[in-house]
Parts: C-alpha cells; sequence; structure tokens
C-alpha cells in the first residue's frame, strides 16, 4: 500500500512537469492536442494526488505504524476521528494535504473553465457553458494551468525527495532513521504502538481548523495562478478578474472560517482565558486574510471603473507571496512559536521557493506595467474609488505591521546582531488606531456612490447614523465605560452598524414605494437582486459586531486567582464561586482526570455550577486544562482549575471576567453568513449571464 | 503615475490638482502608518537574550524587560499553587538562572525543554519573569524521537 502511494507521488512529481511544459508550449504554439494533453494532466495529477492521500488516511485510520508519520502522530488508544486529523499534524502529511487541496481546486477550475472549443476530447461529461465561457477566461486557461503545475512541480518534488508522508523507521546499530528509501545495513523497524496526538489537537475544532485554514490559503492560488496567466499571455483585460470573483471569496471565507476556529479553540483549550495571542503562526494565517482582504474590494474598482489594475495585480501577489509565507513559518519552525515545528530541512527550500515565486511575479508585472495604465483617474476625493484606495492602504498598512513585528527577531539579528523581539502591546497598538481607521472608512463608504458624493449630501446622509451612534456611546458611557479609547472604539463601531442598517432600510423603503411591495419583501428581494453590496454590508454589520466584542475583552478583562479549600469562596467582579466538590484523578480515555464543580452565585442566587477540569497525558506526560464558561451576551465568566496542594487539601482557581466576547463569536457567525450572502449568484448576475450566453450563441450561428 | 490634470476651480477644489492632493493623502496615510509602525517598535522592543548574552550584557537585564531563553535545568521546577507561583531554573550547560514566575505555567511546560522567560533580573540574581513561553522543539520533530525497542515502544522518550 505504502509503496503504491510513493509511487503515486513520483508519478505525479513527473506529470506535474510534464504538464508545465504541455500547457506552456501549446498555448505558445497553439498545439490543441497538446494543450488537450495539458488538461487532462491536471485530472491525472489530482487523481494521484488522491490516490496518495487515501493510501495515507487508510493507514492512519489501520494505524499501519509501518508508516513513520503514522507511528509518529497516531496511537492505538486514539480516537478514531483523530487518526484522521492527525494527517496535519506533522510535516510531511500538511505539504501532502496543501498539495492535494491544491490539485483538487485545480481540476475544479480546468473543468468549469476550459472551453469546449480548447477540449475536443470531453471529460466525465463536463460541458462548460458558453455562459461562462464568455467572460473570456478561456484564453487564459492554458497559462493558468502551467501556473498551478509549476507550483505543484515543487510540491511534488518536496513530497517525493525532501519530506515524504511514505517514509519508514529504520534500525541501523540500535539506531532508529526515518527515510524512505532503506538506509545501507539498516533494517525495517516497526514500532509496536505510535507515540500519540498532542492531546491539545485532540479538539473538534482542531478536526475543522486547520483544513479550513488550508482551504483558504491554498485558495487564493487560484486568482494568483490567473493573474500570472493574464501577465504572461497579455491579456489583461477583465476576464481574470471576473474569473476569480469567487475564487477570491471562498478562500477569504475559509480563511475567516479557520481563524475563528483557531480563536475559538484557544479559548476553549489553552486556558488563558484569552482568544488571540498574536503568535507567529495565528500572524501568518492573519496576514493573509488582510491582504486577501484589501483585494476584495480593490478588485470592484477595477471592475466599475477600470483603474487600479497595477495595485490589484500586486496584491495577488502579495496576498500569495503571504500565504507561502505563512506556510513556510508554521512548516519550518523558524520562529519560536507555540504552533510551529521543529526547525528542519525543508526551511531553505521553502525560503528559495518563496523568493523565487515573488521575484519571478514582481518581475513580470514590471515588464506589463505599460499595459496596465488606468482608464481613468480618480476624480473625486469625495468617491468610492479614493475611498478604496484608502481602505486598500490600511489593510496592507496593517498588514505590514504583523509582518514587521512577525519577522523582527529575524530582521534584528541579521541587522544589528542582536535578537529583539516584540511582544502583544506592539501589535496591539500598532493595529488599534489602523483598525479604528478601517472602521470609520466602513462606515463612510457605503454612503459613497460609485458617482461619489457632493460634501453638502454626505453630510446630510451621515447626520442621522452618527446622531444614533453618539446616543449608543453615551448608553455605553452611561454603563460605566469611561476610557476614552475604548469609547471612541465603540462609537466607531455603532457608527458602522447604524450607517450600513439605515442605508439598507433606506433601500427597501424606496423599493417598497417604487414597487408596492410589503417591506420585508422589499428587504428580502433588494437583498436577492444585489447579493454582493448587501451581503457586503451585512459583512460589516458582523465585523463591526466582532469590534465589539474584541474592544470590550481586550480592555476590560479582569482575573482573579485564589487557593481554596471545600467550601471557601471567592469574588470576582460580581460573582462569588464557591468551590463544593472535587473529582481527582478520574481515569478517562488517556488521560486521568480531575474536575472541580463550582458554585456561581450573583447577588445571593446561585446561577450555575461550573465543572473546569486538568486532565494528564501519561503517554505524552502533559497536562491539559480544561475551562468551564458561563457565556451570555454581557459577558463570560471563564474558569480553570491553576493547580492543587497537598494531596487537593486546596486547589487554586483562576477566573476570567470577559466582557461581551460573545460578540466576537456571534459577529463571526454573522460574518459567515454574511458572505454566503454575498458570494451566492444573484438575480442581476444569472440575468447578465443569461445575456451572455444568447450573445455568444447568436455570435456562432 | 501622476498625471497632472488642470486645476479646475470647483466648490469643493480649492487650490491644488485633485490627483496631487490625492498623492498627498497617500502619502500622509503611509507617513501615519509607518510613525505607528516606528513607535510602537520603540516602546515595545525587547531584548532576546540567550543566557550567554544576559551575562556579558551586566546588568542590562536589572533595568529594562527581556526576554532571555535557555533550557529548562532538570529537577528544578517548583510549583506552589496556593499562591500561583514558580521556581525554575535555566540553564545552557555553563550558565544556570534561577526564575521565579508569578503566574500559571502553560500546560506545555513539564514537557517542555527549551523555555522563554521574560521579565527583568532582581538585584539577587534571581530573574523574576512576568511571562513564561514553553516550546517544545522535540515534540513534532520525528528525527528526534529515540524509539527504545518495540517492546517498549509506547513509552517514548525524545531526546532535545
Amino acid at each position: 500500500m505504502a509503496t503504491l502511494g510513493s509511487i503515486s507521488i513520483f508519478i505525479a512529481l513527473v506529470v506535474a512537469i510534464y504538464t508545465t511544459i504541455a500547457a506552456w508550449v501549446g498555448a505558445r504554439r497553439n498545439l490543441p492536442e497538446l494543450l488537450a494533453s495539458a488538461r487532462n494532466g491536471i485530472f491525472a495529477h489530482a487523481a494521484l494526488m488522491t490516490v496518495a492521500i487515501g493510501v495515507i488516511v487508510v493507514a492512519l485510520y489501520t494505524r499501519d505504524f509501518a508508516l513513520a508519520l503514522v507511528a509518529n502522530s497516531t496511537s492505538r488508544d486514539l480516537q478514531t476521528i483523530y487518526t484522521i486529523t492527525a494527517l496535519w499534524s506533522n510535516q510531511a502529511g500538511s505539504l501532502l494535504f496543501w498539495s492535494w487541496i491544491l490539485s483538487l481546486y485545480s481540476a475544479i477550475v480546468v473543468a468549469l473553465k476550459w472551453q469546449s472549443d480548447r477540449a475536443p476530447l470531453s471529460f466525465g461529461g463536463v460541458h462548460p457553458d458558453a455562459g461562462r465561457a464568455q467572460d473570456g477566461s478561456h484564453a487564459l486557461m492554458p497559462y493558468v494551468v502551467a501556473t498551478l503545475m509549476a507550483l505543484q512541480t515543487f510540491f511534488a518534488f518536496m513530497l517525493a525527495f525532501i519530506s515524504s508522508p511514505f517514509a519508514r523507521w529504520w534500525m541501523r546499530g540500535g539506531q532508529t532513521i526515518m527515510a524512505l528509501f532503506p538506509p545501507a545495513g539498516a533494517t525495517p523497524f516497526v514500532p509496536a504502538d505510535g507515540q500519540g496526538l498532542n492531546p491539545l489537537l485532540q479538539h473538534p475544532a482542531m478536526a475543522l481548523h486547520p483544513p479550513l485554514l488550508y482551504l483558504g490559503y491554498v485558495g487564493f492560488t487560484i486568482p494568483f495562478a490567473f493573474a500570472i496567466a493574464a501577465l504572461v499571455s497579455g491579456k489583461l483585460g477583465p476576464a481574470w478578474l471576473r474569473a476569480t470573483r469567487r475564487w477570491t471569496i471562498a478562500p477569504w471565507l475559509f480563511l475567516s472560517i479557520g481563524l475563528l476556529l483557531g480563536g475559538r479553540w484557544a479559548y476553549d483549550v489553552l486556558g488563558w482565558g484569552g482568544y488571540w495571542g498574536w503568535d507567529p503562526v495565528e500572524n501568518a494565517a492573519f496576514m493573509p486574510w488582510l491582504a486577501g482582504t484589501a483585494f476584495l474590494h480593490s478588485v470592484m474598482v477595477q471592475e466599475r471603473k477600470g483603474m487600479l489594475k497595477v495595485w490589484n495585480m500586486g496584491l495577488v501577489i502579495i496576498t500569495f507571496s503571504l500565504v507561502l509565507f505563512g506556510t513556510f513559518l508554521t512548516r519550518s519552525g523558524v520562529i519560536q512559536s507555540v504552533h510551529a515545528f521543529a526547525e528542519s530541512d525543508i526551511g531553505a527550500w521553502f525560503l528559495t521557493f518563496i523568493a523565487g515565486v515573488t521575484l519571478a511575479a514582481t518581475f513580470l508585472l514590471f515588464t506589463r506595467l505599460k499595459d496596465l495604465k488606468s482608464e481613468r483617474d480618480i476624480d473625486a476625493l469625495l468617491s468610492r474609488e479614493a475611498f478604496f484606495l484608502l481602505n486598500n492602504l490600511l489593510f496592507i498598512g496593517a498588514s505590514f505591521a504583523v509582518l514587521w513585528g512577525t519577522i523582527y527577531p529575524l530582521f534584528s539579528e541579521i541587522v544589528y546582531g542582536q535578537k529583539l523581539t516584540v511582544g502583544a502591546p506592539y501589535f496591539n497598538q500598532v493595529t488599534a488606531p489602523i483598525f479604528s481607521a478601517v472602521l470609520l472608512a466602513m462606515a463612510i463608504i457605503p454612503l459613497i456612490g460609485w458617482s461619489g458624493v457632493t460634501r453638502a449630501k454626505l453630510l446630510q446622509k451621515i447626520a442621522l447614523p452618527a446622531a444614533l451612534a453618539l446616543v449608543l456611546a453615551a448608553i455605553t458611557f452611561a454603563f460605566g465605560v469611561r476610557d476614552w479609547i475604548p469609547l471612541g472604539g465603540y462609537l466607531l463601531a455603532f457608527f458602522v452598524i447604524t450607517t450600513t442598517l439605515i442605508e439598507i432600510v433606506q433601500g427597501a423603503r424606496a423599493r417598497a414605494r417604487n414597487t408596492g411591495e410589503f417591506i420585508l419583501a422589499a428587504l428580502k428581494n433588494l437583498i436577492a437582486r444585489d447579493r454582493r453590496r448587501y451581503g457586503g454590508y451585512l459583512i460589516h454589520v458582523a465585523v463591526a459586531m466582532m469590534g465589539v466584542g474584541i474592544i470590550g475583552s481586550q480592555v476590560y478583562a479582569t482575573d482573579a486567582t485564589r487557593a481554596l479549600t471545600r467550601g471557601e469562596s471567592m469574588d470576582v467582579r460580581g460573582y462569588t464561586l464557591t468551590y463544593e466538590n472535587l473529582s481527582p484523578n478520574f481515569p478517562s480515555g488517556e488521560a486521568q482526570v480531575t474536575s472541580a464543580s463550582v458554585a456561581v452565585s450573583r447577588e445571593g442566587k446561585r446561577v450555575a455550577t461550573l465543572s473546569p477540569a486538568r486532565a494528564f497525558y501519561g503517554r505524552q506526560g502533559e497536562w491539559e486544562t480544561t475551562p468551564a464558561i458561563l457565556s451570555s451576551p454581557q459577558e463570560d465568566l471563564y474558569l480553570i482549575i491553576a493547580g492543587w496542594e497537598d494531596n487537593f487539601a486546596t486547589v487554586t482557581f483562576r477566573a476570567y471576567v470577559n466582557p461581551l466576547v460573545f460578540w466576537l463569536w456571534f459577529g463571526g457567525l454573522c460574518l459567515m453568513l454574511s458572505t454566503l450572502i454575498a458570494a451566492w449568484p444573484d438575480a442581476r448576475e444569472m440575468e447578465r449571464a443569461r445575456v451572455a450566453s444568447a450573445v455568444a450563441e447568436t455570435a456562432r450561428a | 503615475m501622476a498625471t497632472v490634470s488642470v486645476p479646475e476651480v470647483k466648490p469643493d477644489g480649492g487650490f491644488l490638482p485633485r490627483q496631487t492632493k490625492i498623492l498627498l493623502g497617500a502619502f500622509v496615510i503611509l507617513g501615519a502608518l509607518g510613525f505607528f509602525i516606528f513607535s510602537s517598535l520603540q516602546g515595545n522592543q525587547q531584548y532576546f537574550l540567550t543566557l550567554a548574552e544576559m551575562k556579558a550584557k551586566g546588568d542590562l537585564a536589572t533595568k529594562q524587560a527581556v526576554r532571555v531563553g535557555g533550557n529548562l535545568a532538570p529537577n528544578t521546577t517548583h510549583i506552589n499553587s496556593k499562591d500561583v507561583t514558580a521556581e525554575f531554573a535555566l540553564t545552557d550547560g555553563a550558565n544556570m538562572l534561577p526564575v521565579v514566575y508569578k503566574g500559571i505555567l502553560p500546560d506545555t511546560f513539564e514537557k517542555s525543554t527549551q523555555v522563554i522567560a521574560e521579565g527583568k533580573l532582581g538585584n539577587d540574581g534571581v530573574f523574576h519573569a512576568s511571562l513564561v513561553l514553553a516550546k517544545c522543539p522535540s515534540k513534532y520533530d520525528p528525527s528526534k524521537i529515540e524509539w527504545h525497542d518495540s517492546a517498549q515502544a509506547g513509552n517514548l522518550d525524545y531526546k532535545p
């Protein structure tokens, strides 16, 4: 079985090289047969990668410890679901996973976008409809294929020679060696049991968080490939942008969910009461998200007005470089992090690859600068495009500030010969003003139409939402928020919510007046007619809610720690916590669990019982703290067991009160749903597609 | 890329051409961003020292907070849960640094080999940490796994 897997990888490498060349030569020399063969190369590669990953999944499921990957990251008593998720808990497995997802994405893109006239052999009954082909993306496809496969060549090479998922353990002179091919004089070594999965990763969120991040990361490869195809072929029209619109919003959504789940996982599992620590690996996922957000916005300016063309190309290249850099950070251990794998030999390869890709793409962009002239200039300061440019500068600025803090230890070591680091205070201090400005832009932009707005009209439009936001801020003030920085933050978040909601309601009322529909029906139809716009607005509201949650929990969190004997109580911000009972060292699965039962009361009334726990995983020799959380829209009470003394005579508890953190998760959920609304094809778009296909039919006739 | 357009006199126009205004605006924003990064860096950067470097820097660590990284010295960890204090020592083979930390150690601490502590050095030579990060470099690194033999496998050791 394992042989089948490693052979698949080697063939995939050959196929990737062949397809790159075939697509390139076929496009340059216009050889339809070669292009058809390149198209099939994409499918063959996806099939081979699927075989390889299938072999690994079966090996993990059956716990075939002959494979080092399985022996190193699972054990016999590991729950079945986590044997599969162990795939991405190690370096080789996660590289394989990356490459596999990209191969599937590539196959889907080719199946959807490869026009039939380019592919006389129909594959699996996929006939791209004329409406899609009309976007002109078919002319780009050969170069898209070449770009994707050139990237895949790197991954296949890494998987074949540098970090093989099919490596085994070998024994030579009492020493174990991990290798794919038998080292001279070594005999195979199969451990009786594996070393188990890190207990921190045995959590439902960890089953979803890494694959979602990967779906997001890898997804940004598709717009990148289209951008490169446009640059290489010189077909710099709007086709590449239109073809990649969903290929940008989908990865963005996946990355957003991945980030949210990661935060939720940290909150539920790590036991420090927080959800975001500016860890290099968190930053690694956040940076492409920021750059991708900038791109999502600025493409609209190019679509509408033919402006910001160079900027958009640049953003795609930056986003993809940050994706590769993020993969590199997580997989190479070059920067100290809780997530990162140990420093390893893939680092140098990866760094060379990133530098190569970024430089080549930037060089290509420079050769095409002349052809990417803006069709017009920004003709008013109070225009969407000017504000979108502002939004872009802010997002790229935030991305750069985070990048700078992340690589600062490396930079300072190289430049000053002395490692200097920055922690959370740097990141909070530098991003707070940037994100405040982002909120302000989010509040104002919906009020400015594509055709611009006069100052008087804007002021008139702002008056009502601004007044409402001020009232809400005043209420917040009355509730005791007296520091001007968080108060300003709340005001901006409220401002976003009031402007956006008023804008939506006014649209619905106007529609109701014109069509005679009932207001709710008008609202529904308004959104359905232009999902992209109104979905986007709803995303803004969701982000503002998340902002409220972040400000509240970052600025006003409190905690208290006390050692209690049974029956004793501690107080934290209006809560009285009474330690009632303990169940020490209870065996549960792989672990020994000690859990306490703590009564929570407010104003003398018992409101809940919390059961924080601490588990000891003997095999890994590791502790895991399981917090108990009492959550409400107002605040979370978050309780952990910090330790115990004298054979459980006293148990030390730490309680955190995190105000408004509920809104972070709730806003996150709204963000996901709103993104789905924005990404779904809307009535107008379908109409456009119908017209386009009719035009195509006429042209053919 | 600045296209010089003829300045038109419009109610919101003013003296400068719009393109120039927009460019100026962009520069102001970029300048502000640069300033934010620079000023945040100034206030928050810390030396990240090895034990030997800290020794070589003399009393630097008594004056400002630093991060110091080293190996956790075996059998030096004492956790007092009652007042949530931990004591341990960092070593690089040649030097030993006793550390006191008031707080909860990360869950991975007991298995960790490399530890980073952030704080100040007291006059008593004890490092008073305000933050402790534990790293287990061997945890995910399969090449460092020491398999005993197949009978014992399952109770594995890691070699730092």
